[in-house]
């Protein structure tokens, strides 16, 4: 991997980093994401715990056992909303991954 | 163990005052490295050589509970300091690294909650006991009315 110097991840945004003085960031996105640009680096935001314990509960909730990935105990609704919201992005990215690139998709 | 933060489990809180925190002296600085160590759950580079912070476990507060919590906020007109401790009482599971207390809890209309008993105690921590509560009820508390934070 390669080490990036401390302007270059204030510039894309690192969420590790403390944002640059002239306040000038541009957040990586791409894969065919079309949503608002994002404030913070995706590479910080996809590794927080709260968003891999929801792409974890998706895996689970996707075979119908959420319920035991939450040992059986009330199930918060913020995590199903999580859920929903990564269900609905997995899905745009496999929409855009299967069409063709000349029409502004991934395959190629 | 540092449990990281969790929308369903258990999560581990520090206190910014911690004296085995070594955090940056530039207030922006210090801000940040709070901020990323209470998102990431990664607190090890704070954490001076050979020490450990006290740790607070904490659950999150959802459905039935927060909605009592909530009900209660109302019912006894809670200050937001009052609020806090609330939170603080209905989240905390249990203490690490302070001494030889300990949480024990009662049950208040089906509602698991720690008794006064520890929070007297961190009150009684000179000059930082206060702050100690506050904080960490606070982050309980926001976390328990905000649910998920997106950070896009």
């Amino acid at each position: 991997m390669q080490a990036y110097s401390k302007p270059v991840r204030q510039q894309w945004a690192c969420g590790y980093e403390l944002a640059p003085e002239n306040g000038l960031v541009e957040a990586w996105s791409g894969l065919g994401y079309k949503g608002d640009p994002p404030t913070v680096c995706p590479g910080y935001t996809t590794t927080l715990p709260e968003t891999i314990e929801i792409a974890r509960a998706w895996r689970w909730w996707d075979k119908g056992s959420l319920d035991s990935f939450c040992d059986r105990e009330p199930i918060n609704p913020a995590l199903k909303i999580g859920i929903e919201l990564f269900a609905g992005a997995v899905a745009s990215f496999e929409r855009w991954a299967m069409t063709p690139a000349d029409k502004g998709g991934g395959n190629s | 163990m540092i449990k990281p933060p969790s929308i369903q489990s258990d999560y581990t809180l520090v206190y910014s005052g911690d004296p085995s925190l070594a955090l940056p002296t530039g207030e922006r600085e210090r801000e940040k490295a709070l901020e990323v160590a209470r998102e990431t759950g990664q607190w090890a580079a704070l954490i001076i050589d050979r020490e450990s912070p006290t740790l607070f476990h904490v659950r999150p507060i959802f459905g039935r509970t927060l909605d009592w919590m909530i009900s209660e906020i109302r019912r006894r007109q809670m200050s937001g300091a009052e609020s806090a401790v609330l939170a603080l009482k209905l989240g905390l599971r249990s203490v690490e690294g302070f001494g030889d207390h300990r949480v024990d809890f009662e049950h208040v209309e089906g509602h698991q909650i720690a008794t006064d008993k520890i929070i007297d105690a961190l009150y009684a921590i000179d000059g930082v006991g206060r702050d100690i509560v506050q904080e960490l009820g606070g982050v309980v508390l926001a976390r328990a009315l905000d649910g998920l934070r997106p950070k896009s």
